[in-house]
């Protein structure tokens, strides 16, 4: 595949051959990432995390490709090590990565802060129950109509489907509050 | 939340992008002055990310299980990719257990560099013949340590020379069996004084691999399809490997050149990633580093091949060498 090809099948939405082939990468960078200093389990999650951002960058109409696709691969998960790396304490073997394209904070939109909070919403997203899990991925992934949704979970109506959405964002948000509120309080 | 369903609604909407021109404006004007309007419109969006994000990680999640389970089959992983080639040289493990027997070969003269840009190395003379030989005779030994302390020296003091007695690109250093071979005019020179010259016989002794492959350009590496890798190589898993890894051609193509006439034998993967399967568990690396060799050495010191002495030397600036069991030596 083409770096076109593959921006535009993940435009499309399809992206599992796109992600298929960008994961031939892997060995490689899961190489200079254990050499950095940092396992093979954080390897992978970096490399998952990384390809994540990548896609993600390149579902922007606005974005525009600088490098070669697999270079800008390469500068993210260097970008990833090195925050890993500085996570963990450790210091970042960056002579590994010497010859890898540096991508900033800024480069790639990247947001400590953003980042923890979507964290910790993902975790939230496990506590809430499986029916609203699906009602988030039909309605804010599949881009359903509340229509559509209320007949695919067998709801006896549009509002009622629509006040169950309402609950399920409800209880989630409440639950990032209780959170914020108790990760404030550990605060000194 | 203290928003009711229909503010939800409107928030939704917002996020969604389904409020006209006209709507959004009146939205986003009502917002600006309503921090909850806007901490609700903020958990809206990240819920938004969080869970197309939820969706892509299943999605490289499955790609991730798919080819940890060796899911490509040989032909794909031969075909596809073209970053990084390996160029597997194999020593044969009883040639490396029988090195004694082989030892104390004799090392052909060694000619000057001929590079313009360097001209003081152009002008030493270096016959490695008469180095190993003088290094043999006053039983010289150089520990690890000592190694690492040079290097150590170097880095704080730019003009220290380096290991090739030079302040720029290295020699282009090949080793045999039984001699060091000039490939061409341009293969070999090291100057006599210099550390890597020194080295020789132990590198003879312990028949590790000294390699930088660093040369005039050459047509891009031709890509090998050797019937029956996998099984070629399986059957040499017990061997001494080293194995070379590059994304430059024609550093590739004189690696591959130079193990061929060295007379091992060798293996080219067609890709990385059928050579990162294939060698998975191999500890024992050339790795022809970029520009800040020197530091490479003394941050990696620590790494510990499992199998062979280890001897590194990058393309541009230094070598690394790393002890198993005991300190490298020159033995008489």
């Amino acid at each position: 595949m083409t770096d076109q090809e593959i921006i535009s099948s993940i435009r499309k939405g399809e992206r599992e051959q796109a992600i298929r082939f960008l994961y031939q990468e892997f060995p490689k960078i899961k190489a200079l990432i254990l050499k950095s200093g940092l396992n093979e389990v954080v390897a992978k999650e970096v490399f998952n995390d990384s390809l994540l951002l990548l896609i993600e960058k390149l579902q922007d109409p606005n974005f525009e490709l600088t490098s070669k696709l697999t270079t800008y691969l390469y500068g993210i998960n260097r970008f990833m090590v090195k925050n890993e790396m500085r996570r963990q304490n450790k210091t970042a073997y960056e002579l590994e990565w010497s010859d890898t394209l540096i991508i900033s904070d800024a480069d790639l939109g990247y947001d400590v802060e953003k980042e923890e909070r979507l964290s910790q919403l993902d975790k939230i997203l496990t506590q809430v129950s499986e029916k609203c899990r699906q009602i988030f991925e039909l309605f804010y992934f599949r881009k359903q109509s509340m229509e559509h949704i209320s007949k695919t979970l067998n709801y006896s109506s549009v509002n009622s489907a629509k006040t169950q959405k309402y609950k399920c964002i409800e209880q989630a948000y409440q639950l990032a509050q209780k959170h914020v509120s108790q990760t404030e309080s550990l605060l000194p | 939340m203290r928003s009711s369903l229909e503010q939800f609604e409107r928030v939704s909407d917002y996020v969604s992008g389904k409020l006209t021109e006209s709507q959004r404006g009146l939205f986003e004007l009502e917002m600006s002055n309503d921090p909850f309007l806007q901490e609700q419109v903020a958990f809206q969006k990240d819920m938004v990310r969080v869970v197309e994000r939820r969706a892509l990680r299943s999605e490289i999640g499955a790609v991730a299980s798919v080819y940890a389970a060796g899911g490509m089959s040989l032909l794909t992983k031969l075909l596809l990719g073209t970053g990084s080639v390996l160029v597997i040289g194999v020593l044969s493990y009883f040639i490396f257990m029988n090195q004694k027997a082989e030892q104390k070969p004799q090392v052909a003269s060694v000619e000057k560099a001929k590079s313009e840009e360097h001209s003081s190395v152009k002008n030493e003379q270096a016959n490695i013949g008469e180095s190993k030989s003088e290094a043999t005779s006053t039983s010289h030994v150089m520990s690890v340590d000592e190694i690492v302390e040079f290097m150590r020296k170097q880095a704080q003091n730019p003009s220290f020379p380096n290991l090739y007695g030079s302040f720029m690109t290295p020699p282009l250093l090949g080793y045999k069996k039984d001699s060091l071979i000039r490939a061409n005019s341009d293969f070999v020179s090291i100057p006599s004084d210099s550390l890597i010259s020194e080295l020789l016989p132990t590198i003879e002794q312990k028949r590790a691999y000294v390699g930088s492959w660093r040369n005039k350009p050459m047509t891009r590496a031709k890509i090998v399809k050797i019937k029956g890798l996998r099984k070629q190589v399986k059957s040499h898993k017990k061997a001494a490997t080293v194995y070379v890894t590059d994304e430059e051609g024609n550093i590739l193509n004189n690696a591959k050149m130079t193990y061929s006439y060295f007379g091992e034998q060798r293996t080219v993967a067609i890709n990385g990633v059928y050579a990162f399967d294939l060698y998975s568990e191999i500890k024992t690396t050339v790795v022809i580093e970029l520009e800040n060799g020197d530091k490479a050495l003394i941050e990696n010191v620590d790494f510990k091949p499992k199998y062979i002495t280890y001897i590194e030397i990058d393309g541009y600036s230094t070598t690394k060498i790393v002890k198993r069991d005991q300190d490298i030596s020159i033995e008489k």
